[in-house]
């Protein structure tokens, strides 16, 4: 085998589950000093994929290749003694502990059965200096951003001597200059050798980080490129297996009356001052670091905290006391960014998901009309092209694109005039992103106003017909002309201002 | 045929199974018990456990109350300690307005009453404010605190006094624990009475928007409130709820206790109400469980307390023991079935994956 080159070497991988292919004799290597990207869509087998060679899963076939040897990766444990280390999205894995002991939990460093604390904060500096990270080792980690929770991670792989490292999906929660110093990490650790398994949805990352991207599309292996070979819409094409025409299917629409008005809302410690109206059949873009305070305000907007001062105006009326029930009731909807805690009931049907908000609508008098509730989930299903056999399907068997139409098709269900999108592809794959882009562009147009919460710079610009940014729980700019603006004007505009 | 096939694979399905395969295993120690001579006559009879179950469906509608908190996701361990508040109440308030008369007073009686489920509620409301308005707090925590309040709040109008009421106008009140004859057939009268609270709550939990709304809380609270439902109200008002069902609750009780009140009369029965509704199909976690089951759970603990006493002749403590190795191995059991039943599946599909490999290698 001419295999001496590859650190790892996966070879016709086959994992199946009760009544899924996950994995269909997939390939995968790595070099050492390489960033190798992983990509496709939602559901094409990736999660499943790392979880063979971290030992989470068993695959049914295939081998599994490091350093020229076969091994059996048993289990998490066996992974991580041979040096793989993986970190996730949602990285802490115990808030409640300091940065030190989630370095090294497992293999504290002790004298006899107590924890050397002095050596272990010192040893978890060290390896926070190597990585730039200026943390303190006894701060605890759910007091940290989830970037800085994310250096954690990494510091913690470093411990443990990782010769390979996985990413899933490192900087889908990080503002862009967090994922900025994630890169220059992640070069850094290429450079000394480290092996490291890229998976991403952004295609900021594929391209500004990685060296040879793979694709994966329904359990298959569709093949691997030198990035350098490789452009957006072919990869784009051979993740979603057909050509996507236009990503951004902005539409022209008449901007009407306005509907929400927010005029000084302040809450002391998230958010003070904050003007921003929306009008009928617009998109409003509202961007900034992760941070920044956008979800907070908007939060609050829809009733689920109080503001301290301020008002807010919602089609012309002045709102006090705002609670969800009230706003929605008054043609406010919001998808929430968090779509698996706030969004969904994971273990109900998708029938049962979008009547949950509209269920007066489909009772008579206090008894549910099922017949009722079946006509207006299968309107939605169809208006949204949500993907599922029907609409008794559990929502948490569903992939994130459509786990998100489902939540946005709750809001619509409400008739909502104004609706506020939190991060809506966050997660998403770049198929189903295309449809949701679609989706908003159409509402806009049936005249409904839409305020969209976003960090990932292209969809901002290109989805706004305005863009406020927010820094440090202020409105820093507004763009009332979104032609010509490039990320840099924005990300000026986002960065905190030194004093 | 799909409807067969998913009511035999529901958990009301395997409490039915369960209730029969008991039925059957007391049937038979009976008959043993007769052919050697153990006991004179054969005691497992329709009839004869139908009349028995008078005690164990005491606390039925406090299972009823407790089965709102636990669709929720929450818990109520204070049910126990509100019924016996109330009754206290009930006994207080009775005698000052009655003021001992001999024959007693009717419209005492019917105040006392009204005061007693009021007392009832307005404990539930306590723990329903408690829990919506201080969320960082389990409502383990918080009712285990109202707990010992509301009995500490027992002892301060009673304290270790019984009170107790020969009147016959208090003595009525025994009549909710007679027995309804039909026929043949003696039946307490609390189980019409349970029965048709049950089927307004069926009604109200499985075919109302609310029902399904409190199913929502309890499977993820976050979401349905995002949903524009009012989850801390409907919280709120399922904890009053609870409540006064405790209430209603301790006037069986009263019943049944010759009609004396003491400081004590309920403690610990928020356990039988709980065990109730967990054996039917609910859980803390909130989100599932049936009415139906939690109906058929009562009987199984009512069968199997008169058997293992009168039949098996066990203590009541070896009962007490054996309902709770019946509850836990009931609701571990589909649990480890499941597991086994996967891990059969993965190592079938795992060995036909092999056979294909090995067949392609050759």
């Amino acid at each position: 085998m001419p295999g001496s080159e590859y650190i790892l070497e996966m070879n016709g991988i086959t994992k199946i589950f009760p009544g899924v292919k996950a994995l269909d004799n997939v390939h995968f290597n790595l070099k050492a000093g390489e960033i190798h990207v992983l990509v496709g869509e939602n559901g094409a087998g990736k999660s499943t994929f790392i979880k063979t060679l971290t030992g989470v899963h068993q695959p049914d076939g295939g081998e599994i290749i490091l350093n020229g040897e076969k091994v059996v990766m048993t289990d998490p444990i066996t992974a991580q003694e041979r040096g793989i280390a993986a970190i996730y999205q949602h990285a802490a894995s115990y808030p409640d502990l300091s940065v030190a002991e989630n370095i090294f939990i497992g293999h504290e460093f002790k004298i006899g059965p107590f924890i050397d604390w002095p050596k272990m904060n010192r040893e978890a500096k060290k390896l926070l200096d190597s990585i730039d990270a200026n943390l303190s080792p006894t701060a605890s980690v759910g007091s940290l951003t989830v970037g800085q929770q994310q250096l954690v991670e990494i510091a913690k792989a470093l411990s443990m001597d990782a010769r390979i490292l996985i990413m899933d999906e490192p900087t889908a929660s990080l503002s862009q200059r967090e994922a900025e110093d994630l890169y220059t990490i992640a070069r850094r650790l290429r450079d000394k050798g480290v092996g490291i398994i890229l998976i991403s949805h952004r295609f900021e990352d594929i391209f500004g980080l990685a060296d040879r991207v793979t694709v994966f599309r329904d359990a298959q292996y569709i093949g691997t490129w030198q990035l350098s070979e490789v452009d957006q819409p072919f990869l784009v094409h051979h993740m979603v297996g057909r050509e996507i025409t236009q990503l951004f299917p902005k539409k022209q629409t008449q901007v009407g009356k306005e509907l929400l008005k927010l005029e000084n809302l302040s809450r002391t410690g998230f958010y003070r001052d904050i003007n921003m109206t929306v009008r009928a059949g617009e998109i409003v873009g509202l961007t900034g670091l992760v941070g920044a305070g956008r979800t907070e305000v908007m939060e609050s907007v829809f009733g689920v905290t109080k503001p301290d001062s301020g008002k807010i105006y919602f089609k012309g009326e002045e709102v006090h006391d705002q609670t969800p029930t009230q706003m929605m009731a008054r043609g406010l909807g919001m998808l929430p960014e968090n779509r698996q805690k706030e969004g969904l009931l994971l273990s109900w049907s998708i029938n049962h998901n979008i009547s949950l908000s509209v269920l007066d609508k489909c009772q008579n008098g206090m008894f549910i009309n099922r017949g009722k509730e079946y006509e207006l989930s299968g309107k939605m299903k169809e208006l949204l092209a949500i993907k599922a056999p029907t609409t008794d399907t559990h929502t948490g068997a569903l992939s994130g694109g459509n786990q998100q139409k489902v939540v946005v098709a709750k809001q619509l269900a409400a008739e909502p005039q104004v609706i506020i999108l939190d991060e809506p592809t966050k997660g998403v794959d770049v198929g189903s992103k295309a449809a949701i882009y679609e989706i908003m562009s159409d509402l806009a147009s049936q005249g409904l106003g839409i305020l969209m919460i976003s960090s990932e710079l292209p969809e901002v610009i290109n989805m706004s017909d305005r863009i406020y940014v927010m820094s440090e729980g202020k409105v820093t700019r507004e763009f009332t002309d979104t032609k010509g603006l490039t990320q840099d004007d924005i990300l000026h505009a986002a960065m905190p201002q030194k004093q | 045929m799909q409807k067969v096939k998913s009511f035999l694979k529901s958990w009301e399905f395997f409490l039915i199974l369960l209730l029969v395969v008991m039925c059957a295993v007391f049937k038979v120690a009976d008959s043993v018990n007769v052919a050697s001579g153990v006991s004179r006559k054969s005691v497992f009879y329709f009839a004869n456990v139908l009349r028995s179950m008078r005690p164990y469906f005491l606390y039925s509608f406090m299972t009823l109350g407790m089965m709102l908190i636990l669709a929720m996701g929450d818990i109520d361990i204070s049910v126990g300690a509100i019924g016996t508040l109330s009754v206290v109440t009930l006994g207080v308030v009775y005698n000052k307005l009655a003021g001992g008369a001999e024959e007693g007073s009717p419209m005492a009686l019917v105040a006392a009453l009204a005061v007693c489920l009021l007392v009832g509620a307005l404990c539930g409301a306590l723990n329903g404010f408690l829990v919506t308005r201080f969320k960082e707090l389990f409502p383990m925590i918080i009712t285990l605190a109202t707990q010992l309040f509301f009995r500490g709040f027992s002892y301060l109008l009673i304290g270790g006094e019984t009170l107790t009421f020969k009147d016959p106008t208090f003595k009525s009140l025994s009549n909710l624990n007679q027995l309804l004859k039909i026929g043949e057939l003696q039946i307490p009268i609390s189980i019409p009475i349970y029965l048709a609270l049950a089927v307004v709550f069926y009604i109200w939990l499985h075919q109302t928007g609310n029902g399904r709304k409190i199913f929502a809380i309890g499977t993820n609270s976050a979401a349905t409130y995002y949903s524009g439902v009012r989850v801390d109200r409907i919280k709120f008002w399922c904890f009053v709820i609870a409540g006064f069902m405790s209430a209603v609750t301790g006037i069986f009780f009263v019943g049944n206790s010759s009609s004396s009140v003491k400081a004590d009369i309920m403690d610990g029965y928020h356990m039988y109400a709980i065990a109730a509704a967990v054996l039917g199909g609910f859980s803390t976690d909130g989100g599932k469980g049936s009415v139906i089951g939690a109906t058929i759970s009562l009987v199984i603990f009512g069968v199997v307390k008169f058997g293992l006493g009168n039949i098996f002749s066990f203590p009541d403590s070896a009962v007490n023991l054996s309902v709770g190795v019946i509850l836990i191995l009931s609701v571990l059991g589909p649990n480890l079935l499941e597991d086994a039943q996967n891990r059969r599946k993965v190592r079938l599909r795992r060995a036909e994956t092999a056979k294909l490999n090995a067949a392609k290698a050759a």
